[in-house]
């Protein structure tokens, strides 16, 4: 299989979007002759590149992308911290009425845990490498990878489907940090 | 001009159409995408996070395709939609082809 291959579909739609199209209806509804409703349709499709070279949506292009650039957060760091690995998982909720599994990105950075919600841009969880450990227990779910993290305040369940990998990044930046200040870090398993 | 899916295995076959759609949208998007950033509008960070994410959708297609088991399938479906098209374009481009398959079908 060869994910390369030209589609005859794809190529055949790219075309049309890069051309654009444009359908203009008008439509008179009338009884016994005598013009009672009118409609008039507008309908186009066209890459926005296309749009914009013909000048329409050109403010709401503009003004979506600011929209988004003002709107997006960045994970605060410490100073000298650094992004060593991030994955989609989510973290176990027990606390509270509802019980559930709350999404977010973790990030593992060279000092610290961190789940991670973009919008509205909110740290859920967060623990120094220092005196981590890591358990994997039995899932409650076939599709999901559970992990348990245990640190000095207490526990947290975890879950991710990429597991291995984030053991493995985990175990990674836990050694680095350990050979920085001489502790340490057990991944069991 | 028609789709086949597999019969014999209903669930496969439907999420083969399914992820052969979206694969055909995301294509689409990519090329889109390529045209933007040639055109220069976009800011080196729009262009990063857009290439950003257009890769997390392959790599999540792809992801989808292995779990499930349905390469094969995808393909399928993909192939049908291509001939499908390519049925299309054949007559609109040449429109006598349409009248001699209808004759043919009367026959």
């Amino acid at each position: 299989m060869n994910p390369e291959r030209e589609s005859c579909l794809v190529e055949v739609l790219d075309r049309l979007l890069n051309k654009g199209a444009v359908l203009n209806a008008d439509i008179i509804i009338s009884v016994a002759g005598i013009p009672l409703i009118g409609v008039t349709l507008k309908a186009m499709i066209a890459g926005m590149e296309t749009m914009l070279e013909y000048g329409i949506m050109e403010d709401w292009d503009k003004s979506s992308r600011e929209l988004y650039a003002s709107q997006e957060t960045h994970l605060p760091l410490l100073p000298g911290e650094q992004i060593l690995y991030k994955t989609f998982g989510y973290l176990r909720e027990d606390e509270g009425l509802i019980k559930c599994w709350v999404p977010g990105v973790w990030n593992i950075t060279s000092q610290r845990v961190i789940l991670w919600v973009k919008t509205p841009g909110k740290i859920l969880f967060e623990t120094p490498l220092e005196n981590l450990r890591v358990m994997r227990v039995p899932a409650s779910h076939e599709v999901r990878k559970e992990l348990e993290l245990i640190y000095p305040q207490g526990s947290s369940r975890i879950s991710l489907t990429e597991r291995n990998e984030f053991e493995q990044a985990l175990a990674e930046a836990a050694r680095s940090t350990a050979a920085r200040n001489e502790s340490e870090l057990v991944v069991t398993g | 001009m028609s789709v086949n899916l597999d019969e014999g295995n209903l669930k496969d076959g439907l999420l083969g159409l399914v992820v052969a759609l979206v694969e055909i949208i995301q294509e689409l998007l990519e090329r889109q995408a390529l045209r933007r950033m040639e055109s220069g509008s976009l800011s080196d960070c729009e262009i990063e996070r857009l290439g950003e994410a257009l890769s997390e959708l392959t790599e999540a297609l792809a992801k989808i395709k292995s779990d499930n088991n349905i390469e094969d399938a995808v393909q399928l479906v993909r192939t049908d939609l291509d001939l499908a098209a390519e049925d299309l374009i054949d007559k609109f481009l040449n429109p006598a082809s349409w009248n001699e398959e209808s004759q043919k079908e009367e026959s």
